[in-house]
């Protein structure tokens, strides 16, 4: 049998398998008589419509996302040409205030609309770079990271509820540390752990966080808590409190873009690579391991907790669906999908993972349902077609994918 | 079992005789039951392998294991990692004792790949080195933390005799520079020609200790190695 | 207080049941399934489905349907478990843990999601025609009450893990398999078809959580899309508890949890009966994270 007839074969198979395995679920329906508490199976084809209408073009999109990467990747320029661009821009502290004060100008020709939206990218931008410090550069799988998320935003509201008048911009600082605080607290005993369990946990704790939360009346319980006026993001002069709330985001994304970056080009940064790399070969050249992966966390935490209280701040609401798995997930996958340990392909993944989500639920509402499972499918999908993200470095996908 | 500054000490043995468990406990990985390791006067026996680095001790790895995502350059840099101060917020400002600091590393980790011959190679990715020359990227990264006692786990292994011939003036220059070193190694010529004292082990116990002739001589030896023709590997 | 006991005692077989998935798959790859909670959840739904079908075709009357429901739930989740194997695991097996451990939690929440989308948001209910005289039926020995579900649970998990340890310890397959999750690669150097005896682990494991999902489904009368999440938790504290990899452990780890949780529930208080495998959890990975028979993981260093 030569090897395309047997790919052929398994594949067939493969999808065969899928097929069955799925049908009793996409082409029947099942009815109960609540007199006789009987059920019956029937066969309705039309049950199938609906979800493969909307899988089937989803799936060929992402597919065809990936496969134009990879052409790029060949056909193009050696060197990766999206990562080294932002690598020369972020060592350039001019030409980085130029470019914020160029977004910040284009916030007045903005709609109420796009600067709401342009908020949230900054939002998640700020969320997935924080990510990337553990799960990019250490190499440690988060699955909470809500929680940290949730920790600065309501730490911020609640600071905002009992100490009224507390302005905003001291809020940016509390949520960091209150966030690292939690971080450091979370990975002391947890950090020895091995990877899975370490997932596990964070999970975990982002469960009990939202708990929490939802039975301490002090914290709104399932309502949440509404911010004062006085401490969310006010407009300032000409400028509305939108604007200046987009204005506020892009700032924090570029002033955490060169943090993370500088951080990634240090000591610090080379330790926490080669952590992930081979943590034990690390260790036998004289880095702390444990010590490191704590650090890693707890700024990942702190940039977490610093993204929940500009949440806060400018939408002036806090409640427990901050912390929900839901988020967490969402998270991941703008990590995932724009590469893990990639600066720019983490700040693509958000923008991405935000937006077309966004406006694709106001054209067609139903596609909200599909929104975990299409994530979902990106975790898996990147993993085996390309684990380092659509702007990550091939060389990173070597390393990730081991002798296989 | 002691090593000496500027002496080379050999580990031989047939396989599984427990060579590199004796380096994994030596360096920290492994906690040892019974026995003690001490450097230098001070005890460090169970101490987590980080710590026994800065205090002195580092290695190579039998089967190579080097940060293949980073640079040759980069594998060296975090080989400084302990012998750096801390900048917490240097980083982030790039102050100017930072930028010496980094410069400094860059350096002295230049120099090391100079030292190994690995010079030009400089900007590399580790993965694409060829067998030879990433055992040398190994042993310039472990100098790179600046050793006291250096373990090298069979440095010759999967090499061709020119290879090999480079690695001896290597580990000889190493000497040179007053390191104490203790090379596990299965080349016979290698290690006859380079140790100063050679240790013999078989199923984890000791059974000969001395200078190359005696050891070579050694009727217990050449029982251990009956059967196994370890003359010279190809 | 002896009801207790024997509810708690069946709860921790059906923990058991499920952690021996867990357990197995990590004896043999070195990792947690992380979607083995939806497998059991899909073998509650494969349950209904068959039950179902022949409800429609007309055969009605536990002591026919069900075994044959039972039996079509494990083909069922073997047959998604073989999938997952297949599409999240195999590929990554050599690669830095981050990889399959993503994959795992993709495909966990893309199962869950399938479910939810194609059949329903909402809650499914068992046959009550099926479970309610099974669940009325009740027996006495001596001060002991039994129902003949609780009756089932047990005889049909001690069938299954009775059978497990048999294949396990005394046929060749078992052998094979033991020998997979010690040492791989001396395992494939004598011939032994490495592949296919993981696919083979991962299809006992899922046969076994969907006979539990039966169960489940039965005493408490209704699925959800959701309730694998939960149940897999528990059942991965109990494979924890009693040692990862370690067979008999994840039984005793599963029993454990199960008394637990019912005598809290009773003594303390009852919202805390969910929170307890979780404590459980946290508690032993910080005391004894080998568990209490000891893990069984071929280590290389």
């Amino acid at each position: 049998m030569t090897g395309r007839s047997r790919l052929v074969r398994r594949w067939s198979a493969g999808l065969a398998g899928i097929f069955l395995l799925t049908a009793p679920f996409l082409w029947t329906k099942v009815h109960g008589d609540l007199a006789t508490g009987n059920v019956r199976l029937s066969f309705v084809p039309s049950n199938a419509l609906g979800f493969l209408s909307v899988v089937v073009p989803g799936f060929a999109i992402g597919a065809s996302l990936v496969w134009m990467a990879g052409l790029w990747g060949r056909l193009g320029p050696r060197r990766p040409l999206v990562a080294t661009a932002a690598n020369r821009l972020l060592e350039r502290p001019w030409a980085l205030l130029a470019l914020g004060a160029a977004l910040s100008c284009s916030g007045t020709l903005m709609s109420a609309k796009a600067l709401s939206l342009g908020s949230f990218v900054c939002l998640y931008m700020m969320l997935a770079l924080g990510l990337n410090v553990t799960i990019g550069f250490t190499g440690l799988l988060v699955l909470g990271y809500a929680a940290f998320y949730a920790t600065g935003a309501y730490a911020f509201a609640l600071v905002a509820k009992f100490l009224p008048g507390f302005p905003a911009w001291a809020a940016f600082p509390l949520g960091f540390c209150t966030a690292a605080a939690t971080g450091f607290l979370v990975g002391l005993p947890c950090l020895r752990l091995r990877g899975d369990y370490l997932a596990i946990v964070t999970l975990g704790f982002a469960e009990a966080f939202r708990e929490l939360v939802r039975n301490l009346p002090a914290a709104g319980g399932d309502m949440g808590l509404i911010l004062p006026d006085t401490s969310r993001i006010r407009g300032l002069g000409p400028l509305s409190a939108a604007q200046a709330a987009w204005i506020c985001g892009v700032w924090l994304v570029l002033l955490l873009s060169v943090s993370v970056h500088r951080l990634r080009h240090s000591r610090t940064g080379r330790a926490w690579i080669a952590i992930r790399e081979d943590e034990t070969a690390a260790a036998m050249m004289g880095i702390p391991v444990v010590r490191l992966k704590l650090l890693a966390f707890s700024i990942s935490a702190g940039v977490g907790g610093l993204a929940g209280a500009y949440f806060a701040g400018f939408t002036g609401f806090v409640d427990p669906s901050t912390s929900t798995f839901d988020q967490s997930v969402l998270v991941l996958s703008m990590v995932i999908l724009g590469g893990m340990g990639s600066l720019p392909g983490v700040l693509a993944g958000a923008a991405l993972l935000y937006l077309v989500p966004t406006l694709l639920r106001d054209q067609i509402p139903q596609i909200a349902d599909y929104r975990l499972f299409f994530f979902g499918s990106i975790l898996v999908a990147m993993m085996l077609l390309r684990p380092q993200g659509l702007l990550g470095s091939p060389r990173h996908k070597l390393e990730l994918e081991g002798s296989g | 079992m002691e090593s000496h500054p500027g002496q080379i000490l050999s580990i031989i043995g047939p396989n599984g005789a427990g060579k590199t468990t004796l380096f994994n406990c030596l360096s920290g990985i492994y906690r040892p039951d019974r026995g003690s390791v001490s450097l230098d006067g001070t005890d460090i026996t169970g101490l987590a392998p980080h710590l026994v680095a800065r205090r002195g001790l580092s290695r190579s790895f039998q089967n190579i294991r080097l940060f293949p995502e980073m640079s040759v350059l980069q594998n060296v840099m975090v080989g400084r990692f302990s012998r750096t101060p801390a900048f917490p917020l240097g980083f982030l400002l790039r102050t100017p004792a930072w930028r010496r600091s980094e410069k400094e590393a860059e350096r002295v980790s230049l120099d090391l790949l100079e030292f190994v011959g690995l010079a030009d190679r400089a900007d590399s990715w580790a993965r694409e080195l060829p067998y030879g020359l990433q055992r040398r990227l190994e042993v310039a990264r472990a100098l790179a933390t600046e050793p006291a006692v250096l373990l090298l786990d069979e440095p010759g292994a999967g090499m061709n005799p020119s290879e090999i011939a480079t690695m001896m003036r290597l580990v000889g220059s190493i000497r040179d520079r007053g390191i104490a070193l203790v090379v596990i190694e299965h080349h016979m010529r290698l290690v006859m020609e380079i140790s100063d004292r050679i240790l013999v082990l078989d199923h984890g116990e000791p059974i000969a200790e001395g200078i190359p002739s005696e050891v070579r001589s050694d009727p217990r030896v050449i029982e251990a190695y009956l059967g196994r023709s370890e003359e010279d590997h190809v | 207080m002896l009801e207790i006991l024997v509810n708690g005692l069946a709860r921790g077989a059906i923990y058991a049941l499920i952690a021996l998935g867990y357990t197995m798959v990590y004896g043999i790859l070195g990792m947690i399934n992380f979607a083995h909670g939806e497998i059991f959840m899909i073998g509650m739904f494969g349950s209904i489905f068959a039950l179902g079908a022949l409800g429609s075709a007309g055969l009605v009357g536990a002591g026919l349907t069900l075994p044959i429901a039972i039996v079509a739930a494990m083909a069922l989740s073997a047959g998604f478990g073989i999938l997952n194997e297949r599409l999240a695991y195999r590929k990554l097996r050599g690669a830095h843990l981050l990889a399959p451990l993503t994959s795992a939690i993709g495909m966990s929440i893309v199962l869950q999601n399938f479910v939810m989308l194609s059949v329903t948001k909402g809650k499914l209910d068992f046959p009550r025609e099926i479970s309610a005289p099974l669940a009325q039926t009740k027996w006495s020995v001596g001060p002991l009450h039994v129902t003949a579900l609780q009756t089932l649970i047990f005889a049909l998990t001690m069938a299954l893990m009775g059978g497990l340890f048999w294949l396990i310890q005394k046929t060749r397959v078992g052998v094979a398999l033991r020998a997979v999750a010690q040492d791989r690669t001396m395992a494939s150097l004598c011939g032994m078809r490495v592949d296919g005896l993981i696919t083979l682990t991962f299809a006992l494991g899922s046969a076994l959580a969907a006979a539990a999902g039966t169960m489940v489904a039965m005493y408490q009368g209704v699925v959800r899309f959701d309730a694998g999440y939960e149940m897999g938790l528990k059942a991965f504290a109990a494979a924890v508890l009693g040692g990862i990899g370690n067979i008999p452990g994840a039984v005793l780890g599963g029993l454990l949890i199960g008394l637990v949780e019912d005598v809290t529930s009773y003594t303390i208080r009852s919202e805390w009966r969910e929170s307890t495998s979780f404590a459980i959890l946290i508690l032993v990975l910080w005391l004894r994270p080998h568990g209490l028979l000891g893990e069984r993981v071929a280590d290389k260093v």
